[in-house]
Order: structure tokens, then sequence, then C-alpha cells
């Protein structure tokens, strides 16, 4: 290998997954893992859910590698500048590295809306260990209500993470159907009324005009003119693309980093991109570059940048996956493989899963595109492996090369 | 010198997704019952498949031993 320096830009799960197969595929040079927060990489979906609730202390969150990484791990500092012409990172205090091959996996964080009273201690985003040991100690000091404010997976796991620890909890979202974008209406709602019938105070299609801020409690207007008191309010409204070092590289940072579909960063071809903070097409579905802030979908995409970089361009496989996540609430499981939100109409797959166990598939007039599936592990194997074997616009007759020239 | 791989898991750790399924059929199995089944010392062969379904486990409740046989 003639790579001296691969450096891994962002120590979250689809940087450790980079570097680990980097190390797997017989990178024998230095590897560097640069890394804002303070720790190495660690289970973050455990946050909202079993971290929340005590079940696992942050040790326990550590990931681990399945190969000697024997990387230099610079933790604490965030990139703040990228020259790809003379392949080199600006790290804190101007601090200049260099590097052969780079892998950007920055990911994402937490979205800041104006007006949002963040310099008091009771309110506070959530997206880092940090954030919720905060958030912890928050709820220690008070036993009024919990405010989340955001419409989103996490969101939905926080309200019913803290209903489980037995607190008081007022989710308000702008948009009137929860998780509905990727969930749809039908089971968006079912997950609202799944959240009222255990107890959570729900506020949607509103948003808060005005904060009060007083010793006992944090009060928040809504713009239906209802007043929410909370002891602790958890922001849960969605994160950006964390891309604020490329400002001034010549990059498309539009949205995330935008890639090809073998994750090589257009106009660098030393450099390859995986995880949240990826804009790439993904041709199984279509042409349109799209990020994913899936967590599976930084494992897989880590390891096939890591595949891509050491090939190169022209030799790289597209990176094609089909995408899954999980989420849980209140002990029932959500499953979803594909793409569902690129359906525009769902058919029943077996079940019932607005209200019970059931697997729902989300179509176009052509195909299935994704199922989503409701304590439904077994179906949701075979439903994965059907779409895992399914049409692809990248086959072997459709070389990405094809379609580059047909575009 | 091979590598045998040692799989277990964190009984209460998992959730039962059946993600490790889908990565390595032949080694991990969601029963009817909704039990999780698998073999605690997979073929050789089955060593990457193995190492990914701990990878993709959304509640990190494989662990691996890998022992010089």
């Amino acid at each position: 290998m003639s790579r001296e320096r691969i450096v891994v830009a962002g120590a979250g799960l689809a940087g450790l997954r980079a570097a680990e197969r980097l190390r797997e595929l017989g990178f024998e040079g230095e590897l560097v893992m640069i890394g804002d927060e303070p720790h190495r990489p660690y289970q973050r979906p455990a946050l909202s859910k079993e971290f929340l609730l005590g079940q696992l202390t942050a040790r326990e969150l550590a990931l681990r590698s399945y190969e000697e990484l024997d990387a230099v791990w610079r933790l604490g500092a965030r990139v703040e500048g990228l020259d790809p012409r003379r392949r080199t990172l600006e790290l804190p205090g101007g601090e200049p590295m260099t590097y052969d091959g780079l892998v950007i996996a920055t990911g994402v964080q937490a979205r800041h809306l104006p007006g949002l009273p963040l310099h008091d201690p009771r309110v506070r985003a959530f997206r880092t260990l940090e954030d919720a040991l905060a958030l912890q100690r928050t709820l220690r000091a008070s036993d009024l209500p919990v405010l989340v404010l955001g419409g989103g997976f996490i969101a939905s796991e926080l309200a019913a993470s803290l209903r489980g620890a037995g607190r008081d909890v007022v989710l308000v979202s702008r948009s009137p159907v929860l998780m509905g974008q990727v969930f749809g209406d039908e089971l968006g709602t079912a997950v609202g009324r799944l959240h009222e019938s255990r107890g959570v105070q729900l506020e949607l299609g509103t948003q808060v005009s005005n904060w009060l801020l007083r010793d006992w409690g944090v009060g928040a207007h809504l713009s239906t003119g209802k007043l929410v008191v909370a002891g602790a309010v958890v922001i849960a409204n969605g994160s950006v693309p964390a891309t604020g070092f490329l400002r001034g590289s010549g990059l498309d940072a539009t949205d995330g980093v935008l890639a090809g579909p073998t994750c090589h960063v257009d106009g660098a071809e030393d450099v390859v991109v995986a995880g949240d903070v990826a804009r790439w097409p993904n041709l199984r579905f279509d042409e349109v570059p799209r990020r994913i802030e899936h967590w599976l979908n930084a494992v897989e995409m880590g390891r096939a940048a890591a595949d891509g970089l050491l090939a190169g361009p022209a030799a790289a496989v597209p990176y094609c996956p089909v995408p899954r996540f999980w989420s849980e609430l209140y002990g029932i499981r959500f499953q979803s493989a594909g793409m569902p939100g690129l359906g525009d109409h769902t058919i029943p797959l077996g079940g019932d899963p607005a209200r019970r166990r059931g697997v729902l598939g989300y179509r176009n007039d052509r195909r299935l595109l994704g199922v989503i599936g409701r304590d439904s592990p077994r179906k949701m194997v075979k439903w994965t492996s059907l779409l895992q074997r399914g049409p692809s616009l990248h086959t072997r007759r459709h070389p990405v090369s094809a379609f580059r020239d047909a575009g | 010198m091979t590598v045998r791989v040692r799989v277990s898991v964190d009984n209460h750790r998992c959730h039962r997704y059946g993600l490790c399924q889908t990565e390595a059929p032949t080694v991990f199995e969601i029963g009817q019952d909704g039990r999780l089944r698998y073999q605690r010392r997979p073929a050789d062969s089955e060593r990457a498949p193995v190492l990914m379904a701990a990878r993709c486990c959304p509640m990190q409740a494989i662990a691996i031993e890998e022992r010089d046989a």
C-alpha cells in the first residue's frame, strides 16, 4: 500500500468502521482518528433509551473494533478546515495535518433553532453523552414535567424512556404527525396514539412562541395559546451535517458532503465520505444523492468508503445498500428496511402494525421500496432479504460509468 | 495456525431484532417463539459474517472471542 497516512475526520461509528476496514484490508500506514467529542466511539442510539434509563453505563457504551486499529487518536479536536489540493486539514490552533487519503465521517450536530434559551442549563439539545449526562442531572433537580421538543425518532424515544422512568412528559412538535417523514401518516399517527395511551401529553402542529425562565421552572407558551411548565427541556429537533470545516474547500457541502456512488467526494479523488454527513446516490433506488441518518448505514458505509478509498475511484464498486433502522418505544420494536419514504402508497404485508404486530410495505407503481415492521423480526428478515435480492440500477449490465455517460 | 471464533450473546442486552440473522443466517436465527438461537462455535468460514452480525447488532449484544486453535 502506497498511502502513508490516512486521516479519519470524525471518531463516531462511521469513522470507526472505516478505520477498522482499512486495517482489515491491509493498510499498514499511519491512521489518525480525529474526533470533536472527548470520547472514543460509543453507542449513541442507547443514549435516549438504555443509558437514560440507567440500564447501561457510559463504559458499557464503548464500541469495539474487531481489528487492531493502532491509530493515533486526536480527541476533543474539531477539524476546522480542508484544502483538498494540498491534501491538508486544519486542526484547532491552525495546526496543519497532511494526508494521503481522507475519510470524512464528521456526522451531524444538533440543529439550533433561533430563540431557544440554550443559555439556561435546564434547556439542552440531546445528541452526545455529555448532553445525556446533563439531562440526567436536570431530571434529578426537579420533579416537574419534561418538555421534549421534536417530532422525530429521538424525540419519541426520549418521551417513551422518560415515561418509563415515571416522569410526566409533554411532547411538542411542529409537525402534526410524529416520525411522519419516515413512517408516513398511518404509522406516524399510530405512534402518537401509543404515546397518548402511555400518558404523554402530545402538543402537535404547534411551536413554542415564547419562553419564560423562572427559578421554579421553565414555561413555554405554545402558538396554540397553551402554557407548558417544565423542569427540563430537551431539544431533539433534528440535526444538520457537520460540514463547517468545508467552507472555502471548494467541495459541495450543501446538506452534507456530496459524493458519487462509490463514496468518493466529488472533486477530490483521495477523499471519501461515510455516515450521516454523506450525500450520495444509492443506485439500488435511483440516482438522487441523499443523506441517510441510520446507525446501520454508518456501519456499512464506513466499510464501503474504506474499500473505495483503497481501490480508487476507477476500480471502486458502488455502495448500494438496503438501508435499515430500528427504534424502540415502550418495549415495542419498530424496524425498517429499504426506503419507505420513497413510496407513494402503502400495502399491508400481514398483521396490523398500526395497532399490533405486523408489516407495512411502501411502494410506487413499479415496485416495493421499503417495509416497516412492528414486533415482527422474523418477517423483517425475509422482507430484507427480498429487498436485497430485488432490482437495482447497479447491475453488471449497467455499470456506473454507463449512468454517467447517459446522464 | 487458525483462529477459532466463539460467539456469545448477552441475553439482557439482546432485544431480538434479528439483524444478526440477516448478516449471518447460518449462525443466528430468530425462532417462531421469538427467541434467538445461535451457534456458539461457528465454522471458520463464517467468521466474516459473524463479525458483521456483531457490528450490526443494534444492542451490541454479541460478544466475539477469537482463539488460536
